[in-house]
C-alpha cells in the first residue's frame, strides 16, 4: 500500500535546551486510506506529533513527507492543502460567526471565488447534517454539533487526510458516537486516510492500526489484536484496556486461565459459552 | 442591566433589518448632520417625523425604545441643565445670581440639545437593534476599504473585529461558570465596600485572563491549520449587497434635507 | 411561558451517600447540582442539606455556612486557580470563611497531600502544572473548606485513563474514609456501577428513575429507551444471557462479572480431560 505520510527520525524539543525532547527519533508510515489510531497518556507527545505532521509546530531534526511533499517552511501551505484537522476543545476552533461562515473560512483562506463558495458551504453542511443549523451561531450549538461544523469546514477543503487530535474527548457518549460514524461514513465516500488520536479505547480498537507513544517515543506499532493482547502493558502506560482485557484479569485473579491472544467481545462471549455448557 | 437596550440586537422581520447595513452605517451618519443643520420648530417637526418614521418601519414598538432610552435620561437632563445655566446669554432674563443666567434663548437652545440628544440616540438605538453585531462590523469594513491606500490593515482589523464579537459569549459564558466557582468557594460579588467589590474581582478577572489567552492559543493553531495566512489575500463569503430599498432609503432622505435646508433659519 | 430546567424534582439521600446524577445533555443535571448549595435557587419547592434549608426566599447573607458545608467541584474546575502560589490558591476558600493565615496555609499543605501532590509543589504557581496536577490543585481547594458534601460536576473530563482511574479513587478513598458524602454528575456509566450507592436518572427536567445502580441497570429496554448507556460488564453479561446464561443478579463491573463465571466454573478434574 502507498504511504501518504512518512515519517522519519522526528525530533521536537519546545524550548532548544530542553532536556528530554517532547518527540524523540519518532520514525513510521501511514498507508494511504488507512485508520491509524496514536493512543499514549497526556503529556505523552502525541498531540504534538499530530502538529508536526500539520507544519504547526516547526521540528528541528527529521523529514515529514506528506503525499509526496517534504514538509518544509517553503512548502508548508501545500502540506495543509492535504491535511484536515480537527482538535479537542469544539468552541476554540470555531471561527466564523455562523455555521455557514464558519464552513466557508478554509474556502476564503484559500481565495475560491464566492461563486463556487456557496455551494460547496452548502453541500458540506448537508453532509454532516446540519442544514437546518446553517445560519445559527455557535453559541446555540452543543459540543458535539460544533464539531460536525469542524467536519464540514473540512469536507470543504477536501483534504487527503483527516487529524483528530482528541476530537471527540470533550463530548458525550452519544455526541462521541455520532461523531465517529460520521468520520467513518465520511471516510469511505472521500478515501480519507484518518489519523486520530485517542484515549477511547473503543475508537483504538475500531483502528486498522495504533501507534502508542510514550515519553516522545514510538513505543508500539502493530494491528489493535496485537497492542490490546498486552493488557498489562498499557496499563503501565497509562493507557486504558479493552473490556475482554479486563474480563480476562479478573478471570485469571480467581484461578480461570482464558486464552492469552486478544478476543473481540463476540469471541471472548464465545469463548466463555463453550467452557461453561461442554460441563 | 437587561433593561439597557442600547447595543443589543432584536431579530424581527421588517425592511429595516432587511437594509445594506453599510447604508444604515452611512445614513445614520448623515442623520447626526441633517439634526445638527436643523434650528426651528418646523425642521425638528420634519426630523422627527422622519425618526418616528423609521422606528414604526422596523416594527420594534416604541414603547421599547422609549423604556430602553429611560436608563439614559439622567445623562441627557444633565447635560440639558448644564446648557441652560452655562448658555449664552440673549432674550428676555427669567433668573441670575452669580455667573448663573437663565435666559430665554439658553432655554430655547436646551430645548434643541434635549430634543437633539434623544434623537440621536433613538436612530443609533435603531440601528444597533435592527442589525446584528457581525453585520455593523462587516459594513464598517466595508466602508473603511479605501483607507487601504494609506497602509491601514482594514480587513485584519475585520478579522479581529469579526472574531471578538464570535467569543462574546462564548467568554460571558466562562465569566459565569468562574464566578459559580468562586461563589462557591466563598467569594460574595457585588457585596461590601468598593474596595472589597475591586478585590473579589480578582478570582474572576485572572482566570478569565488566562481562559482567553488560552482559547486564543487554540484558535491561532486551528485558523493556522485551515489555511489561514494573513487577512489580505482571503476571498469573502459574506458580501453586502445594495438593494432598491437601500436606493429607495436616500430618496426619502435626501427629501428630508431638502425641506430641512428650505425651512432652515439662515 | 419559560420552561422549568428542573421540574417536580423529590428525592432523599441518607447521610455518608455516594449518589451518581445521570442523564442526557441538557437534562436538568447541572440545574439540579447547583441549588444543592444555592448557586441558584428554587423558583419553587425546597432544598435541605443537613441544616440548612433553601427555599425560594433565602437570602445570600443565610448562605455562607452552607456553602462551606457543599464543597462544588465544577467542570474543567481547573479554571477557577487565580493566586501566584498553589498553597495559596488552596487556602484561598478557608480564608474566604473566615480561618486565619497561618491555619489556611497549614491546611492547604495538607490537603495537597491528600491529593496526591508532595509539599515541593506549595510554593510553585498553579500554572506551572499540568492539566491534570491544576484539577487536583482545584480540588484541594474545595477540599480545604472542608465540606461534608461533595459535588462533583464530571471529574475526569479531558483527563486520560489513569488520571481518571486516580481521581475517582481519590473520591472513594475520601467517601470511605471521612465519611464525606458525594454526589458525582457523570456520562461514565462504568463509574456508576464501580463507586454509586444510588442513581439519580435526569431527563427533561425530571427525576425519571431513582434507586441502587442495580435497580437501574437491570432493564436494559428503559435504559435504551432514555438514551443511557449500560455498563459494559452488564452489556456483556447481557449477551451471555440472552444464550440462556442465567444470573442471578445482573453483574454490573468485571469484577461482579468473574465472581459469578468463576461461581459456575467446571471445576479441574470434573470435566472431560
Amino acid at each position: 500500500m502507498a504511504n501518504i505520510i512518512e515519517v522519519k527520525h522526528l525530533t521536537y524539543r519546545y524550548q532548544a535546551d530542553d532536556a528530554r525532547p517532547a518527540l524523540d527519533d519518532v520514525s513510521f508510515n501511514v498507508h494511504a486510506g488507512e485508520w491509524l489510531a496514536i493512543v499514549g497518556h497526556n503529556g505523552s507527545g502525541k498531540s504534538t506529533l499530530a502538529k508536526s505532521l500539520d507544519g504547526l509546530l516547526p521540528f528541528t531534526t527529521g523529514d515529514v513527507t506528506v503525499g509526496g511533499i517534504q514538509l518544509t517552511p517553503a512548502t508548508v501551505w501545500q502540506v495543509r492543502e492535504k491535511i484536515g484537522m480537527i482538535f479537542q476543545n469544539p468552541d476554540n476552533q470555531f471561527v466564523g460567526a455562523t455555521v455557514a461562515d464558519d464552513v466557508a473560512f478554509g474556502l476564503e483562506n484559500r481565495q475560491i471565488p464566492r461563486d463556487e463558495m456557496v455551494p460547496r458551504v452548502a453541500a458540506a453542511i448537508e453532509q454532516v447534517g446540519m442544514a437546518d443549523f446553517a445560519h445559527r451561531e455557535p453559541s446555540s450549538l452543543s459540543g458535539g454539533q460544533k464539531q460536525r461544523v469542524a467536519l464540514a469546514g473540512i469536507v470543504a477543503i477536501a483534504p487527503d487526510v483527516l487529524i483528530l487530535d482528541e476530537a471527540t474527548s470533550m463530548l458525550d457518549p452519544q455526541g462521541r458516537r455520532e461523531m465517529l460514524a460520521l468520520v467513518r461514513q465520511l471516510r469511505t465516500e472521500r478515501h480519507l486516510t484518518v489519523i486520530s488520536i485517542t484515549h477511547d479505547i473503543d475508537e483504538a480498537a475500531g483502528a486498522d492500526r495504533i501507534l502508542v507513544i510514550d515519553d516522545g517515543r514510538l513505543v508500539d506499532e502493530a494491528d489493535p489484536a496485537t497492542i490490546f493482547a498486552q493488557a498489562d502493558r498499557l496499563v503501565q502506560l497509562g493507557l486504558d484496556v479493552p473490556f475482554t482485557a479486563k474480563l480476562k484479569a479478573a478471570l485469571r485473579q480467581r484461578g480461570i486461565e482464558p486464552p492469552a491472544a486478544y478476543q473481540t467481545t463476540a469471541e471472548m462471549e464465545e469463548w466463555l459459552w463453550q467452557s461453561l455448557s461442554n460441563t | 442591566m437587561s433593561k439597557f437596550i442600547f447595543g443589543r440586537y432584536l431579530p424581527l422581520n421588517s425592511v429595516v433589518h432587511h437594509l445594506d447595513p453599510r447604508n444604515k452605517l452611512l445614513l445614520s451618519f448623515c442623520y447626526i448632520v441633517l439634526v445638527f443643520m436643523a434650528n426651528n420648530p418646523v425642521s425638528y417637526l420634519l426630523i422627527i417625523a422622519f425618526t418616528v418614521g423609521a422606528i414604526l418601519a422596523s416594527k420594534i414598538s416604541l414603547g421599547f425604545f422609549l423604556r430602553g432610552i429611560r436608563p439614559l435620561l439622567w445623562l441627557i437632563v444633565f447635560t440639558v441643565v448644564l446648557q441652560l445655566l452655562f448658555s449664552p446669554t440673549g432674550g428676555h432674563v427669567y433668573f441670575h445670581w452669580a455667573f448663573i443666567n437663565i435666559t430665554q434663548f439658553g432655554l430655547i437652545n436646551a430645548g434643541y440639545i434635549f430634543i437633539r440628544f434623544l434623537l440621536i440616540i433613538m436612530m443609533s438605538t435603531l440601528l444597533t437593534l435592527s442589525t446584528q453585531p457581525l453585520d455593523i462590523a462587516t459594513g464598517l469594513a466595508s466602508l473603511m476599504k479605501p483607507l487601504r491606500w494609506v497602509k491601514v490593515p482594514v480587513d485584519t482589523l475585520a478579522m479581529m473585529l469579526s472574531i471578538a464579537l464570535r467569543f462574546v459569549p462564548t467568554l460571558m459564558d466562562e465569566a459565569t461558570k468562574i464566578m459559580n466557582a468562586q461563589r462557591a468557594r466563598g467569594v460574595d460579588f457585588g457585596e461590601g465596600g468598593l474596595l472589597k467589590q475591586a478585590k473579589s474581582l480578582i478570582p474572576l478577572m485572572v482566570p478569565l485572563f488566562m481562559s482567553a489567552f488560552n482559547r486564543a492559543e487554540d484558535l491561532s493553531i486551528a485558523m493556522e491549520a485551515r489555511g489561514y495566512q494573513d487577512s489580505e489575500h482571503r476571498s469573502q463569503y459574506r458580501i453586502l449587497t445594495w438593494q432598491r430599498r437601500d436606493t429607495v432609503t436616500w430618496l426619502i432622505f435626501v427629501a428630508v434635507l431638502a425641506a430641512i435646508l428650505a425651512t432652515r433659519r439662515w | 411561558m419559560a420552561t422549568s430546567a428542573v421540574d417536580d424534582v423529590s428525592f432523599h439521600v441518607p447521610d455518608h451517600s455516594y449518589l451518581a446524577i445521570v442523564g442526557h445533555t441538557g437534562s436538568g443535571k447541572s440545574t439540579l447540582i447547583q441549588q444543592i448549595n444555592a448557586l441558584l435557587k428554587p423558583t419553587s419547592g425546597q432544598i435541605t442539606v443537613d441544616d440548612f434549608t433553601i427555599t425560594p426566599k433565602t437570602t445570600n447573607a443565610d448562605l455562607k455556612p452552607l456553602r462551606q458545608h457543599v464543597g462544588m467541584v465544577f467542570q474543567f474546575p481547573e479554571s477557577q486557580l487565580f493566586e501566584e502560589t498553589i498553597r495559596q490558591d488552596i487556602a484561598f476558600g478557608p480564608k474566604n470563611f473566615g480561618m486565619g493565615e497561618t491555619d489556611a496555609n497549614k491546611l492547604a499543605d495538607a490537603m495537597l497531600q491528600t491529593v496526591g501532590l508532595d509539599s515541593s509543589y506549595a510554593d510553585r504557581s498553579p500554572f506551572e502544572l499540568s492539566g491534570g496536577q491544576m484539577r487536583r490543585v482545584a480540588i484541594a481547594g474545595v477540599l480545604a473548606m472542608r465540606p461534608q458534601v461533595l459535588v462533583l460536576d464530571e471529574p475526569t473530563a479531558g483527563l486520560d485513563p489513569q488520571g481518571r482511574q486516580e481521581m475517582m479513587a481519590l473520591f472513594a478513598r475520601l467517601h470511605r474514609e471521612q465519611g464525606l458524602s458525594i454526589v458525582l454528575v457523570t456520562h461514565q456509566m462504568e463509574d456508576v456501577a464501580q463507586y454509586a450507592e444510588q442513581v439519580a436518572v435526569m431527563r427533561a427536567g425530571k427525576l425519571v428513575k431513582f434507586g441502587t445502580p442495580h435497580d437501574v441497570f437491570r432493564d436494559a429496554a428503559w435504559l435504551k429507551a432514555n438514551q443511557l448507556d449500560m455498563p459494559r460488564a452488564a452489556q456483556f453479561a447481557q449477551r451471555l444471557a440472552d444464550r440462556g446464561l442465567a444470573f442471578d443478579r445482573l453483574p454490573l463491573t468485571a469484577e461482579q462479572l468473574a465472581d459469578q463465571l468463576a461461581a459456575r466454573w467446571p471445576r479441574e478434574g470434573a470435566a472431560h480431560v
